[in-house]
């Protein structure tokens, strides 16, 4: 796969965690712009225009969920797929998850062969219900 | 003594006889009391769940209403109200019976000492309210244990997905290369990491059970496919260990269940076999159709279970007498939370083993039964 020229921002209040996963993205071949509150969030996507977003659900400066409301109604960045990585369990997040643009629940600690699968997904422009769907038929196949 | 009126409910079939009790219920009180009357079980039951009673006075000795079986189908709709059971003088075994069942307390039909009968009501009552409100703040208890609970398990995996990240990268080499024994300690913390993850996991399951908050998602399942993904996950664990891992049973009938609970309880089975086999022996993941379930057993050749420890390995925190186990102790969840997800599912997990020889546990899933299916007559 090529990466190259592929943006990623990850937002997390975690300056180990932003460090850590930004040296494996950066391994992958992507190039990574960090933001650690709800509030740089929106700031640097619109900044950056990142071609996906790696967000974590419990920030400072407006949660997870409210930084996904921002990004649902800002014009320029809805369509940007998102990855949501969270040591929450998906018991409260995949609802959320479902009504925006995403593309993978992840749980931390991240796998990252499941977060390769996701930035791929989020290449290909599958979101969850799609990637659900696509599951469920290789299973019947 | 309370302020507000009690409301109480008769439930005897003779009017005469409730109307006396009302008469000695009304007369002995010091506050007000609201006294209705039912002449049967089942409006009674009408009754209970139109209005909120302090107290049921239920006679068992008049047809339809004998014996304590009555209490049976009305103690649950009488929610917050104590029931109290009217029986005769020669009845006193029914009495003992009604206690039994969950009745608060009896009095005599024909008894006309009117304090007596109030005082019985009230204590009734009194007890019935402080059980209730225990009741309540146990639920709380319960609640809180589970949110702080949950709380912790949250928190700690923050620090531990960094730990996770930055030896997986040393791991990876995309930090350099590293020596064989760099690599080896390297692997060492990885696999430790991974285990203080899993008692995360555990911690936040019992959390969640306790409190009935276990996200289970049903759908149909080809349970050949997904327990057969959950053991090639172990291929390379088990490979390391010098085990030797097998599935069979490709074609067992869709079940109805949570595909990600199935892979957990399967994974948790998985992980516990490799901890009790030493090397040289083998894990035999089975999926076989089962009278109306699907049946899932992991069969190790592992140390065992002694057997008066067999019937309490599904028990929370319970840890064997295991001196030359491989590996360290768990919390003692693993195989509760097993059995919870099982359960949850319509299932039933069971142990089998020889010490000494291994152990098998198996557990099954209810077959999906196609539903709506009308045969068209030619």
């Amino acid at each position: 796969m090529n990466n190259v020229n592929k943006k990623v921002l990850i937002v997390d209040d975690d300056d180990d965690l932003r460090r850590g996963l930004g040296l494996r993205l950066v391994s992958m071949g992507y190039r990574v712009v960090q933001a650690s509150d709800g509030y740089y969030a929106v700031d640097v996507a619109r900044r950056e225009m990142p071609d996906v977003i790696v967000l974590d659900l419990g920030l400072p400066g407006g949660d997870g969920a409210t930084v996904l409301d921002r990004y649902a109604n800002s014009l320029e960045l809805s369509t940007i797929p998102v990855i949501i990585l969270s040591g929450r369990e998906p018991i409260t997040t995949e609802p959320i998850a479902r009504q925006y643009n995403v593309v993978a629940f992840l749980a931390k600690p991240v796998d990252n062969g499941a977060l390769a699968q996701a930035l791929d997904d989020a290449a290909a422009g599958l979101r969850l219900s799609d990637r659900r769907l696509a599951a469920a038929a290789s299973w019947v196949g | 003594m309370d302020k507000d009126p009690y409301r109480l409910l008769i439930v005897d079939a003779s009017a005469a006889d409730a109307a006396l009790l009302a008469t000695h219920l009304r007369a002995g009180s010091l506050v007000n009391a609201h006294v209705d009357h039912a002449s049967s079980p089942d409006s009674a039951l009408d009754q209970l769940a139109d209005g909120a009673y302090d107290a049921v006075l239920l006679d068992l000795t008049t047809p339809p209403t004998t014996g304590p079986e009555v209490l049976d189908g009305l103690l649950p709709a009488a929610g917050r109200a104590a029931v109290v059971v009217l029986i005769t003088s020669d009845s006193y075994p029914m009495a003992d019976a009604a206690l039994q069942c969950g009745a608060a307390d009896y009095l005599v039909k024909g008894d006309r000492r009117t304090g007596h009968i109030w005082r019985v009501v009230v204590e009734a009552v009194r007890r019935r309210r402080a059980a209730v409100e225990l009741d309540a703040a146990r639920e709380e208890q319960l609640a809180e244990k589970g949110r702080f609970l949950s709380h912790i398990s949250h928190e700690l995996r923050s620090p531990l997905a960094v730990a996770y990240q930055f030896g997986s990268l040393l791991e990876d080499g995309i930090a350099g290369p590293m020596t064989a024994e760099q690599d080896e300690m390297v692997g060492v913390m990885m696999r430790n990491l991974e285990q203080l993850n899993l008692m995360i996991d555990d911690l936040l399951h019992v959390a969640q059970a306790e409190h009935a908050a276990v996200a289970l998602d049903p759908v149909v399942v080809p349970v050949s496919d997904v327990v057969g993904e959950a053991v090639a996950g172990f291929r390379l664990a088990a490979g390391e260990r010098g085990l030797t891992l097998t599935f069979t049973g490709r074609s067992a009938p869709d079940v109805v269940a949570d595909p990600r609970r199935v892979r957990q309880i399967v994974a948790n089975l998985i992980e516990n076999s490799l901890k009790f086999t030493a090397s040289g022996g083998r894990i035999d993941v089975l999926v076989a159709p089962d009278g109306d379930a699907v049946r899932i057993s992991v069969r190790d050749t592992g140390r065992g279970v002694r057997e008066a420890d067999l019937s309490n390995i599904f028990e929370r925190f319970f840890q064997g007498k295991q001196p030359d186990r491989i590996g360290r102790e768990g919390l003692g969840l693993g195989l509760y939370v097993c059995r919870d997800l099982v359960e949850r599912q319509g299932g039933r997990i069971a142990a089998s083993s020889e010490l000494g020889r291994g152990t098998t546990i198996s557990f099954t899933l209810p077959i999906h039964q196609l539903a709506g299916v009308v045969e068209v007559p030619a």
